[in-house]
């Protein structure tokens, strides 16, 4: 096979206009974060790849994450990793350099990941993103000014219709935590089919291994928890579960607090929303725009991930993909 | 660039022509849906429903997954079978009632199917080579996978293969065929599949459609 005249899959070149419209959407959204007080930091292309596995312990545990990490041994026969994700790099640092700052510490971050994905419906092994991370401090004002940023980049962009799902990983998992006799493999095929709306896969998955006929009930509501406010009462009643609750309130007040911002009404609450990185802790976000099939960014919070690497940190961030961001723009999807 | 799905006003759903057509049309219906012309006979390829809001892609089964994964189509209708091979990053909220039937392993009866584990190499004709490949892996049985279109059973009469793995309804062609079923893996039905973006885009259309009984 000739090698030297074109790409292997999942790689792409960007000629001209191209190239253009993606540094005009990364200007776009590093000028708004530098606006609003977040520094860049500009991490390594590579290095070791166990700051991956650690950020990725979940995602490791459930399909052993090292296949989708470019990763490779150097000269000195160092396991080193192409970077897989930014938030680690991001926890690293902040559990090491970042330690006795006033907080909170804003920061941002553009340039591209590598993941091994599938050759899957035209999916991008190298992805450009622009992301920012709001650092030690775990308050309800912090996941409200992520939010609030999110929709203002949206604002800069100028992109119209958009949607941002606002979830909570606390409230599935406390579902789960009532049943802890479940095991690990049971909970991996639980989150799976939750993930995809399956409810009649979680109905069978739930007779099959002999789950709880109420607590089969619960998991197959899920899926439809989702809209505005109103559907937190709905949540509220599926539970009894306390770390649920706790979840829905914190939602609750999420809501009131973003409710003043001018683009509030592109977000909407969606407790079905499971699938994220596995050291999500707190609130999930997803972001999608008319015309592309998936999502053009996600986030949430991470209030143990830091700790991972010594020194523990609250945390909560979003990252947007600059392909899927100019392609949602070329669209004519522009307010 | 392909053509983009990007008016949230309008909603477009891919259905498979063939068997699932006909009870999918009806599904439609009590969905308040419906069509001026007959759609299973049509040579159309895009078609909108008389009531408006949606378009309908004519398709392959195979390819509905592709249209709703990629977003070109918000949702569509699929066999469970058809969706599981192609491995399609897509929601599923809703099982139908309709286009029943079970993804088995058939042979000729003589086999002892349970020594087959025994054996080397089993050799496996199939529409299905995902799911097949699969099966046979969780088992630690080595197999040769051989990826057929059509005529699967003839693969194991003429020769070719062992066994195969493929969806028998009532049993008919397998009968005819002198195959029987050695094993049962899964029962399908035809699902309703929503983009995931689409799912969040337009709620409002895909709650009104996982609101048809």
């Amino acid at each position: 096979m000739n090698r030297i005249r074109h790409l292997p899959p999942g790689v792409k070149d960007f000629l001209f206009e191209e190239a253009r419209r993606r540094r005009q959407v990364e200007r776009v959204l590093t000028a708004l974060l530098e606006e609003k007080g977040f520094q860049e930091i500009i991490t390594p292309t590579f290095e070791y790849g166990d700051v991956f596995l650690t950020a990725g312990r979940e995602e490791e545990l459930e399909n052993g994450l090292p296949e989708k990490m470019y990763r490779f041994i150097d000269r000195n026969g160092q396991f080193l990793a192409l970077r897989h994700d930014f938030t680690a790099q991001i926890a690293r640092i902040a559990a090491t350099r970042l330690q006795g700052l006033a907080t909170p510490i804003r920061v941002f971050y553009s340039g591209k990941v590598f993941r091994a994905e599938a050759q899957h419906a035209g999916r991008s092994r190298e992805k450009w993103q622009v992301g920012f991370e709001i650092l030690g401090d775990d308050s309800l004002e912090a996941d409200t000014r992520a939010i609030c940023t999110l929709l203002d980049a949206f604002k800069a962009l100028s992109l119209a219709s958009v949607r941002i799902s606002l979830g909570h990983i606390g409230f599935f998992h406390g579902i789960l935590n009532s049943a802890p006799e479940l095991s690990a493999e049971a909970r991996k095929t639980i989150k799976y089919l939750v993930e995809r709306k399956d409810v009649a896969g979680l109905k069978l998955f739930g007779s099959q291994v002999g789950l709880a006929p109420d607590l089969i009930e619960t998991l197959a509501q899920i899926p439809s928890l989702h809209g505005d406010a109103d559907i937190l009462s709905r949540a509220r009643a599926v539970t009894r579960d306390g770390a649920a609750h706790r979840a829905i309130e914190h939602l609750q007040r999420l809501w009131q607090n973003i409710s003043r911002h001018p683009a509030a009404d592109s977000v909407f609450i969606d407790l079905s929303e499971v699938e994220g990185m596995g050291y999500y802790t707190g609130i999930m976000i997803k972001a999608f725009a008319a015309g592309i099939g998936q999502e053009v960014g996600s986030g949430g919070r991470y209030d143990e991930l830091v700790g991972r690497f010594g020194r523990s940190m609250p945390a909560v961030g979003f990252s947007f993909d600059v392909d899927f961001l100019v392609e949602a723009r070329r669209n004519g999807n522009r307010s | 660039m392909t053509a983009r799905n990007d008016n949230l006003d309008a909603f477009i759903m891919a259905l498979a022509k063939g068997k699932l057509m006909p009870p999918a049309l009806d599904w439609l219906a009590r969905a308040g849906f419906t069509f001026t012309e007959n759609l299973s006979q049509s040579r159309k390829l895009m078609v909108p429903a008389r009531e408006g809001e949606l378009t309908v892609l004519l398709v392959k089964p195979d390819d509905v997954p592709i249209y709703v994964e990629y977003g070109i189509a918000d949702a569509g209708i699929v066999g469970y079978d058809v969706l599981r091979e192609s491995e399609a990053d897509v929601f599923q909220p809703r099982a139908l009632d309709f286009g029943q039937c079970k993804m088995v392993v058939a042979g000729k009866p003589e086999d002892d199917y349970q020594a087959f584990r025994f054996r080397s190499l089993v050799r496996v004709g199939t529409k299905y080579p995902r799911i097949a490949r699969e099966h046979f892996q969780n088992r630690g049985i080595q197999a040769d996978i051989i990826a057929l279109r059509g005529s699967v059973e003839l693969s194991v009469t003429a020769g070719l293969a062992d066994v195969i793995v493929d969806i028998v309804e009532t049993g008919t062609t397998l009968k005819q065929n002198g195959l029987v079923v050695h094993e049962e893996l899964f029962a399908s039905s035809a699902r309703l599949i929503v983009n995931k973006a689409s799912h969040k885009l337009k709620l409002n259309f895909v709650d009104r459609l996982l609101g048809v009984e």
